[in-house]
């Protein structure tokens, strides 16, 4: 009766897996393969590490890296800061907030393209709402047409559209510190900063950490945003490294070299989920 | 107990029904995996379900029934919606598939592939062992792309054979033939045109680097440009707009085996005076950061002088026509650069190729060979504003009108240039960013700049 018990659980998470196996680790096994192949003539010939070799030496993949690292620093960081301020403020438990959440949540709902589109058209170099609003006060700059000006705008677009996620997270951390800790500390004459400080930052490191390390998941694969608003241009000032995997593939075909960015990327969110999932365990093990 | 057991037969159900609901046929990712669409294309009587088995229609005019009873079908990739009938280019070819079906009996499966995603969906199907339509259109520019990757069919075996073959024009043959193979058959020609308002220039379009700079000092005091082209992160800016310039110098930015030489001289030459251009406004910055519609606003708002476009302008930028007719606009010569003696145009030629993986190969041809018959191509060309590929359909009447001549006369009077290379797309599109960059940041260097984007191509595409 026991044996039975216990298999049974596998026995219901089976087919998943199966079918987990079937999407996620064939297609990452034949990019394994695919990075190490080259197409010409639609004959495909084993190359080893050729692909790997060109993209280091390449001044477009160390751009699209650079960029990267750029886009995910400023993304990250504001989208932490800004929803965590907001996080705060709904722990106030004032009227209206659901309300305010909800409101707050509307960028998340709408497409990563029609975000994006939307936001390209506010910055239309001559009609947009935005640029001839902002555009006055910089001297007449055309934000899109110019390298830092477009990095911005695509930073600005994914923060607006990611806050609301990483202050629902966020918000739930810190409905986990207990309101007695604080009225404790409030009574031995802490003052808000030092309440925040010594009470509810240490308390909600670990969902912050989970947060700042999902969220940069998201910015790292993150290509819908970009690709609609900028392009990766102008020239090559926006092009992150999915995207010029995207393009390497979609637009050039050259799915080999494609493949070997991709594994690039493959191993980057290795890395942060492994990150990721240690966060994970710090939260349990601090929750239990 | 007994509960339990159902519920765990109900939940492993569920999960069996799931996964084999997400298992699918081998299909890419691609649209291209579908079957072409049949619910759209007006000129399917049945619903066509099926997409390997021939349809057995009831030819109603078969005048020459074809040596098989059943005449098959076609399954052609087309740039053009055929319901839009604002589109002049959608209705003649429509005209034409409704026409070649009662003639032939042959039932054509349209899809609508748009024109600058339509090679990329070919390869892409083709690399990934999808589905491939027997024929489909495309520039030229985009065949040696598609030879690459496996997806046409050499078909000059077919068409040395055709009627039409001695009439095509040299211009075509020496595009789409090379060593003895052909992968599409061209149907007209295009090229670049230069449109200037002649109330702005009532002397004439300026033909060289000084005749810019002049200019654009006169003009700059009255808030308008010299002119307005699409020079953005795109193949087609620098074919259009780059590569003329190199040639008025007398260089190429491909050599005779299609290797790149982006490093040279005269591509430095030419990015200088773009950002010269750009820096001192004579040029609006759409132009080298905005989209093909943005960069036409300003020629049609009549802040730019000028406008470098193609001889199928007519379609695209409001009023052009209008203007054109009532002489405020003209046709100019393209510019050359310092050092140059004669500006050049591009030229241009939309195809019609077979897939390698077409299973109506000879219904293909057959679709080639009466859309090639003049009384056929004469209205399809003229919907393009384009020149036929067939001399012989030049003396239709449709191509009696100014814009023709003066079209021809550009054409002929200035310098031609198309270049090919097994790589093209791609390498030009390398460049446009790397131009774009160049353009923008004047602190970047251009010479090295492109040495560097030269040892890249080299190293992806010709190691």
């Amino acid at each position: 009766m026991i044996n039975r018990s216990k298999s049974y659980p596998y026995i219901l998470v089976t087919p998943a897996i199966l079918f987990l196996m079937i999407v996620t680790l064939y297609p990452t096994l034949y990019s394994l393969y695919l990075a190490m192949t080259r197409t010409r003539m639609g004959i495909m010939e084993f190359v080893g590490f050729r692909n790997y070799r060109i993209a280091l030496m390449s001044t477009e993949f160390w751009q699209s890296m650079r960029n990267s690292l750029i886009f995910t620093s400023f993304y990250v960081l504001l989208t932490i800061v800004i929803g965590y301020g907001i996080a705060l403020l709904l722990n106030r438990g004032m009227r209206l907030t659901g309300l305010y959440m909800t409101i707050i949540f509307l960028p998340w709902v709408l497409s990563e393209i029609t975000t994006g589109v939307v936001w390209r058209w506010m910055f239309y170099q001559d009609y947009g709402i935005l640029q001839n609003l902002l555009g006055p006060l910089f001297g007449g700059y055309k934000f899109i047409s110019r390298p830092e000006g477009a990095m911005g705008i695509v930073i600005a677009a994914t923060v607006w559209r990611s806050i609301s996620f990483a202050m629902l997270l966020l918000l739930a951390g810190l409905q986990t510190v207990p309101k007695e800790v604080h009225e404790a500390a409030a009574m031995d004459g802490a003052d808000g900063w030092k309440s925040f400080w010594k009470i509810t930052w240490p308390l909600t490191l670990p969902t912050t950490i989970v947060t700042i390390v999902f969220m940069t998941i998201q910015a790292v694969n993150g290509v819908g945003m970009i690709l609609s608003i900028t392009e990766g241009g102008p020239g090559r000032a926006t092009e992150v490294l999915g995207l010029l995997m995207y393009r390497q593939a979609m637009q050039f075909y050259n799915f080999g070299y494609a493949a070997a960015l991709s594994v690039t990327l493959l191993i980057l969110n290795f890395i942060l989920a492994a990150f990721y999932i240690r966060g994970l365990n710090r939260e349990t093990a601090l929750a239990g | 107990m007994r509960g339990k057991k159902l519920s765990i037969l109900i939940a492993v159900l569920l999960m069996a029904t799931l996964v084999l609901s997400a298992c699918q046929p081998a299909a890419v990712e691609e649209p291209v995996a579908e079957p072409p669409v049949v619910e759209e294309p007006a000129v399917v009587e049945e619903p066509a379900v099926v997409e390997e088995p021939p349809v057995v229609e009831e030819p109603e005019v078969v005048e020459e029934p074809e040596e098989v009873e059943d005449p098959g079908v076609l399954r052609f990739w087309g740039f053009y919606d055929l319901t839009n009938e604002e589109d002049g280019r959608a209705v003649q070819m429509k005209a034409n598939i409704d026409a070649f079906e009662a003639e032939t009996g042959i039932t054509v499966q349209y899809e609508q592939v748009a024109w600058d995603v339509m090679a990329m969906n070919v390869s892409v199907a083709a690399v990934a062992g999808g589905d491939l339509p027997d024929l489909i259109m495309s520039g030229y520019e985009y065949i040696q792309g598609m030879v690459n990757a496996g997806a046409l069919m050499d078909i000059y075996d077919e068409i040395a054979v055709a009627d039409f073959y001695s009439d095509l024009n040299e211009f075509e043959k020496n595009l789409n033939e090379s060593g003895g193979m052909r992968y599409a058959v061209g149907t007209f020609v295009g090229g670049g045109q230069w449109y200037y308002d002649t109330e702005i220039y009532p002397d004439g379009f300026p033909e060289t680097q000084e005749g810019w700079a002049t200019e654009c000092e006169r003009l700059s005091a009255e808030d308008k440009y010299v002119a307005t082209f699409y020079a953005g992160r795109a193949e087609a800016a620098m074919t259009q707009g780059l590569a003329p310039l190199v040639w008025s110098l007398g260089e190429r930015l491909f050599d005779e085996e299609g290797v790149p030489q982006f490093d040279s001289d005269a591509v430095v030459q030419a990015i200088e005076f773009w950002r010269e251009m750009y820096n001192n406004g004579c040029v609006p910055e759409v132009a080298f950061t905005g989209d093909w519609s943005a960069t036409e606003a300003p020629f049609e708002d009549r802040s730019a002088g000028a406008y470098r476009g193609g001889t199928w302008s007519y379609i695209f930028v409001t009023g052009l026509q209008e203007r054109f007719e009532a002489g405020t606009v003209a046709i100019g010569n393209p510019p050359a650069l310092t050092g140059g003696d004669q500006g050049w145009v591009f030229m241009n030629v939309e195809n019609f190729a077979v897939t390698s993986r077409a299973e109506n190969v000879e219904n293909a041809i057959k679709f080639i060979e009466f859309f090639m018959n003049p009384a056929n191509l004469a209205p399809w060309a003229n919907s393009n504003f384009g020149v036929p590929a067939r001399a012989s359909a030049m003396e239709d009447p449709v191509f009696e009108s100014k814009f023709y001549d003066d079209t021809l006369a550009n054409l002929t009077r200035n310098g031609q240039g198309t270049e090919t290379s097994p790589y093209y797309n791609e390498t030009m599109n390398s460049l446009s960013a790397t131009v774009q960059d160049l353009v923008l940041n004047s602190n970047l260097d251009i010479r090295s700049g492109l040495e560097s984007l030269q040892q890249e191509m080299i190293l992806l595409y010709f190691d």
